[in-house]
């Protein structure tokens, strides 16, 4: 890879950085205006503060986000979008510190992930039982409620093809019991480890299949359409059970928890925005499992626009008329990815600049705090180790779960992604000029002390020059990881150009992704080139590694 | 040396302050250098052992002995890099322990062994270092008087980087930097012992010939007996902490007070007469 761009490139690559970033200043600092113009007419509400609506990222999520967000709009309510929160912990955790105001969930969810509960007999054969039970606890504990449910699950579903169902006679799950042994089931890893999914369901139907292998969520359909496995376990409103024909097959003995979707919102809109909620309760019971699993279809298989799926579907269930115009998702399904890429190209050059000032600032925070910190231990060698141990632990925190802490601390958006990509850089920086000043070459150190340097000339004019080029390492590595961290801020509403890339997972959109992964991928590899041509420049002319130049010895 | 020892108590060593002591002056000249009776140790090893020693102004002092025998520790505490846990070391009449560590440095030359250059420093720059230090009114013109003297031309060597020499050149930049700023003591711990015999050979003429001109007093860390009697005026042998004998290589040969520094000088003349004879 290195050796056929020449230094003249590298140093275009990365002279076109600063400009790339510093005029993106004023584009970071918009960010948090609604993505969405917002045209409705004015009323009571028109200068209160926006309601925040958020989805997690997968794709019904943001369908019901998007159609709670029009349906707001309609009513003249001010909304900012912020969809695709990173999981559950996230989305729960800035909801309950109302950073966000509106987000979709299941009930089951709240029950087995928030409440760590599970659900009893009662709850499974009667899923207003685990309603009334979720939303009790939530609004107790949490002040977060629950709206009345919209009026359709999305739970487990063990689908088969319809041959295989047709040849066994397979209906419910008992069938599949009674007729399952010579069958191969594909089964997410997460539904096989969890006590409520395949560990469970073995147990209260005596199942016993051929053979269970783990797959991603991403080919289980494909898999099971080619016939590489005959069962497995999906979501009940999965566009792609529509697509490819299957049955799902009925929990006659009700093992799974119900999932009941319905509308959470946050404390603040509970206590001070009671024509939020009387708004969006007018969707409440209006939709079923079919009509969801066909909006579901049209956007992960037909590749439709989010907001036009969102705005039929309100039209169908008679509600939210509307003069909004929605951006469409660029290309269809069928164009192909440099078309696609082509027709995102200053959205994604929008979206770099933002996940450049993001890293810049982030890292550039960290310089200050780290370089003078590592100095500082090097004076202090009993408190060094402790120090870097802890920094050591803070870089094996998940980053998904970093900021989810941050969530209670800062809320969702900028502010927290920025702290917790600070606290990744923080590390190799610290370790670098720590390692670098310490061990600076100590015949040169040592000679300087016997000459008579004070301690802070010989770690100006010795130890902190010699140390330069692995500080400058360290830096390049904090940079490099940072990018990379960067993509994960946009589940926390931050942007940058994880915002493509959580879309695109959660629609099982590849060209989404890609339009992300790729830009960020070649954001990492500028910043890399840049900085070791800095640390290369940092190294008197004679040294710059070119050993043949080097005198004897 | 105990004789040496119970000498000096004669004089009154453990009588304080020291200053109303008048030492026992073997030397011709006023004395420059001087340890009395000090103790160090590092753990339960003991490096010196009761440690007393002189040199004159004006001459050197090569110390020899085997690794582990004291002898670097000795030269460190003249500069204050190591603090002597009792006893009294003097550079120029004035003891080290009342000066500033920093500002007592700064006037006395120091070649470790491999040379101690800044790497990232040209040899120029490396040379100006104590004059720089010291707010000499041109520590650059300083520098390159001083590389002319050990023979590295400041026009051809003044900008290359320590690792655009050889050992020898190296070392010879290292004496540079520590006589830069006239100093008029000298401590060099092993400076020569790293290079080849043909480089070596070559800086230890340097060296003699600019002690001729500027006539400094140095005491030099050696372990090769031929290096010790070719530069120094005496030569004082450590063993275990203590000094067994100083003299000069014909007293420490005909009257040796010690089996070990008998043993010494007998194997270092065998390997000279080895090399004659053959």
């Amino acid at each position: 890879m290195r050796q056929p761009i020449s230094i003249l490139k590298r140093t275009i690559l990365f002279a076109a950085l600063p400009v790339l970033i510093s005029s993106s200043a004023e584009q970071l600092q918009g960010q948090s205006a609604p993505t969405t113009a917002n045209t409705t007419r004015p009323s009571a509400a028109e200068n209160a503060k926006p309601i925040v609506i958020a989805s997690k990222p997968f794709g019904e999520s943001y369908l019901l986000a998007e159609m709670f967000a029009q349906l707001l709009e309609a009513e003249g309510v001010s909304v900012e979008r912020r969809p695709g929160l990173g999981a559950t912990e996230v989305a729960f955790r800035a909801i309950r510190a109302s950073a966000i105001d509106v987000y979709p969930e299941y009930t089951g969810t709240g029950l087995v992930a928030v409440l760590k509960d599970s659900a009893n007999a009662a709850m499974r054969s009667n899923p207003a039982r685990a309603f009334a039970r979720v939303a009790e606890r939530f609004e107790t504990l949490y002040g977060v409620r629950w709206l009345p449910p919209l009026g359709f699950q999305n739970g487990y579903a063990i689908a088969v093809r319809r041959a295989t169902s047709d040849s066994l006679k397979l209906r419910t799950l008992s069938d599949l019991s009674r007729a399952g042994a010579g069958l191969r089931a594909g089964f997410t890893n997460d539904f096989i480890g969890r006590p409520d999914g395949y560990k469970g369901l073995a147990v209260e139907y005596g199942l016993k299949l051929r053979e269970v292998s783990p797959l991603a969520p991403a080919v289980k359909y494909q898999a099971l359409a080619a016939g590489a496995v005959d069962v497995i376990d999906g979501y009940s409103t999965d566009g792609l059970l529509a697509k490819f024909d299957l049955v799902t097959l009925e929990d006659d003995r009700a093992f799974f928890p119900p999932y009941e979707a319905a509308a959470l919102v946050s404390p603040y809109v509970v206590q001070q925005r009671p024509e939020v909620i009387a708004t969006l309760a007018k969707m409440s019971g209006r939709m079923s499992v079919g009509d969801v699993r066909e909006w579901n279809r049209r956007i992960e298989v037909d590749g439709e626009a989010i907001a036009a799926v969102a705005r039929d579907g309100l039209r169908s269930m008679g509600l939210g008329d509307l003069a909004v115009t929605s951006e469409s998702r660029e290309g269809t399904a069928d164009s192909g990815f440099f078309a696609f890429f082509w027709a995102r190209r200053m959205e994604t050059l929008r979206l770099a600049r933002e996940h450049a000032l993001l890293v810049l600032i982030a890292l550039g925070a960290a310089i200050i705090v780290a370089v003078p910190l590592g100095v500082l231990l090097t004076r202090t060698p009993a408190v060094a180790g402790v120090a870097m141990q802890l920094l050591g632990v803070l870089q094996t925190i998940p980053s998904i779960a970093m900021l989810a802490f941050m969530i209670p601390l800062l809320g969702i958006g900028t502010v927290p992604a920025l702290v917790a990509l600070w606290i990744y850089a923080l590390f190799p920086i610290v370790r670098a000029t720590y390692s670098g000043v310490s061990a600076a070459e100590p015949d040169a150190v040592a000679a300087s002390e016997a000459l008579g340097t004070t301690a802070w000339q010989r770690l100006w004019w010795v130890q902190f020059p010699l140390a330069t080029p692995l500080v400058l390492s360290g830096i390049r590595v904090a940079a490099v990881i940072t990018v990379g961290a960067a993509t994960l801020a946009a589940f926390i509403g931050a942007g940058g150009l994880g915002e493509p890339i959580v879309t695109g997972l959660g629609l099982a959109d590849s060209r989404l992704v890609l339009s992300g992964a790729i830009p960020a991928a070649m954001l990492a590899v500028v910043v890399d080139y840049g900085l070791a041509l800095v640390e290369r420049l940092s190294r008197p002319a004679h040294m710059r590694g070119d050993v043949r130049k080097q005198s004897r010895n | 040396m105990s004789l040496c020892v119970t000498t000096l108590k004669q004089f009154g060593i453990g009588r304080f302050p020291y200053q109303s002591y008048i030492p026992f002056n073997h030397h011709a000249v006023p004395i420059a250098m001087e340890a009395k009776d000090v103790r160090q140790s590092f753990g339960s090893t003991i490096a010196l052992d009761g440690v007393t020693v002189s040199v004159g102004s004006g001459e050197l002092l090569a110390v020899v002995g085997e690794s582990g025998s004291g002898k670097t520790t000795l030269l460190r505490c003249f500069n204050r890099l190591v603090e002597p846990a009792s006893g009294v070391v003097s550079v120029a009449g004035r003891p080290v322990q009342a000066q500033s560590a920093v500002e007592l440095r700064r006037h006395i030359g120091y070649v470790p062994q491999n040379g101690g250059l800044m790497p990232h420093w040209t040899i120029e720059r490396n040379v100006a270092l104590v004059p720089r230090l010291t707010n000499h009114v041109d520590p650059l013109g300083a520098a390159r008087e001083a590389l002319d003297l050990l023979g590295l031309p400041p026009a051809s060597f003044g900008n290359r980087f320590p690792d655009q020499l050889s050992g020898g050149q190296r070392q010879r930049a290292a004496v540079a930097r520590a006589l830069a700023a006239s100093q008029k003591v000298l401590l060099l711990d092993e400076p020569f012992g790293a290079l080849d015999a043909i480089s070596r050979n070559e800086v230890q003429d340097a060296f003699e010939g600019v002690r001729a001109k500027l006539g400094f007093t140095a005491m030099l860390i050696t372990h090769d007996i031929a290096e010790a009697a070719r530069l120094g005026d005496s030569i004082a042998v450590m063993r275990c902490g203590k000094i067994e004998q100083t003299g000069n290589l014909a007293e420490l040969r005909d009257n040796p007070v010690t089996t070990y520094v008998e043993k010494l000088i007998a194997q270092a003349m065998h390997a000279a007469q080895v090399l004659t004879r053959q």
